[in-house]
């Protein structure tokens, strides 16, 4: 279930900058897990209850990203 | 004849006649005192009561917060302090209102307002107007907006960067562009992930469609040059939480591959998590 080094050749730049000027982040970080299982489900519906076991276990850390975008916008 | 105030055996640096307009007020709760010689009239302000001091500009009972603002610019601090207990360089910064445009490059109506309250419930703070621009749907936002506006968010989106049947992609990134030009070093774009493939492509990088699509947790390693950035020092994230890189919630299908000339890499991917 738990994949490693799977697409190692792809997404390398998941975050990038121009000087204080330009923030790109690939990621989510407004995308909570509830909000996840719920697009996930709706997508992979045959999967639904694996993902609904599963998914919550791994905490993410989507408030820190948002904290630093929002320092981030600040001017 | 020069006027000066006193409070507290300091002396207020504060000689506009505006101010004597707002003195019958300060006496209210500070007993005034003058001294007269031929060149310098003197006041003296002393606490009635200290119980009287006011913590609060909403227990204000003697004039209202406007009547301060009306004049915040002409007050000196000490005495903005004094009628407000507020720093006044702190409480400008906060009251001034700033404005944020969301470019919502999504055409669906239900993920246009996903982003929106999204971005507008997490980034927004009191002080702050949050405008959404539907770019998709060809609706930029001005020169004025540009130079009004002091930071944009370029959201998530269904389409591609490299879509080239795209009629408004060529003039969103013209767009990013001008923003850049207008606002200089002021400028602030906060690009996710479609965003942050459109924010690498308009500054001259590339993007290209990944061989499957990314629907997971994923775990973020961070370079050198991300923990120097101001930003991030200022966010007070604990260092070790963000060394150890950090678990997000990914949704793509396609990634930037190459990044613009000026940009410095901040985030490399970790490892992830697929379900």
């Amino acid at each position: 279930m738990i994949n490693f080094d799977r697409f190692s050749d792809q997404t390398k730049v998941e975050c990038f900058g121009i000087g204080k000027k330009v923030l790109g982040i690939q990621p989510h970080p407004e995308f909570s897990d509830l909000f996840m299982i719920f697009k996930l489900g709706w997508q992979l519906r045959p999967n639904k209850e694996m993902l609904l076991d599963s998914y919550s276990l791994l905490e993410i850390h989507n408030q820190e990203m948002i904290m630093i975008c929002r320092e981030f916008l600040k001017v | 004849m020069k006027n000066t105030f006193y409070f507290k055996n300091k002396e207020l640096n504060w000689s506009d006649p505006i101010f004597l307009k707002y003195l019958g007020v300060v006496a209210d709760c500070y007993d005034l005192y003058e001294s007269e010689d031929s060149n310098e009239k003197i006041f003296f302000l002393e606490e009635k009561n200290i119980n009287d001091i006011m913590t609060d500009f909403s227990s204000c009972q003697w004039f209202s917060f406007s009547q301060i603002l009306s004049c915040s610019s002409l007050l000196s601090p000490d005495i903005f302090r004094l009628l407000t207990n507020l720093d006044i360089k702190n409480f400008l910064e906060k009251s001034s209102t700033k404005f944020y445009g969301i470019l919502n490059c999504e055409t669906n109506p239900l993920w246009n307002n996903i982003y929106e309250g999204l971005y507008q419930g997490y980034f927004q703070r009191s002080h702050e107007k949050w405008v959404s621009f539907k770019v998709a749907k060809g609706s930029f936002p001005s020169e004025e907006d540009i130079r009004k506006f002091n930071g944009w968010v370029v959201t998530g989106s269904g389409f591609s960067t490299y879509d080239e049947s795209l009629g408004w992609l060529k003039d969103f990134f013209k767009l990013l562009n001008e923003i850049m030009k207008i606002k200089g070093d002021d400028a602030r774009i906060l690009g996710i992930c479609f965003g942050h493939q459109a924010l690498a492509k308009a500054f001259g990088g590339e993007t290209e469609k990944m061989k499957e699509k990314h629907l997971m947790k994923q775990k973020i390693r961070f370079t050198q040059q991300f923990f120097e950035k101001d930003y991030v020092v200022r966010s007070k994230i604990p260092n070790d939480l963000l060394t150890n890189g950090i678990l997000l919630n990914q949704s793509h299908g396609d990634h930037v591959c190459k990044l613009p000339p000026n940009a410095e890499i901040l985030g490399l991917y970790h490892f992830f998590f697929l379900f």
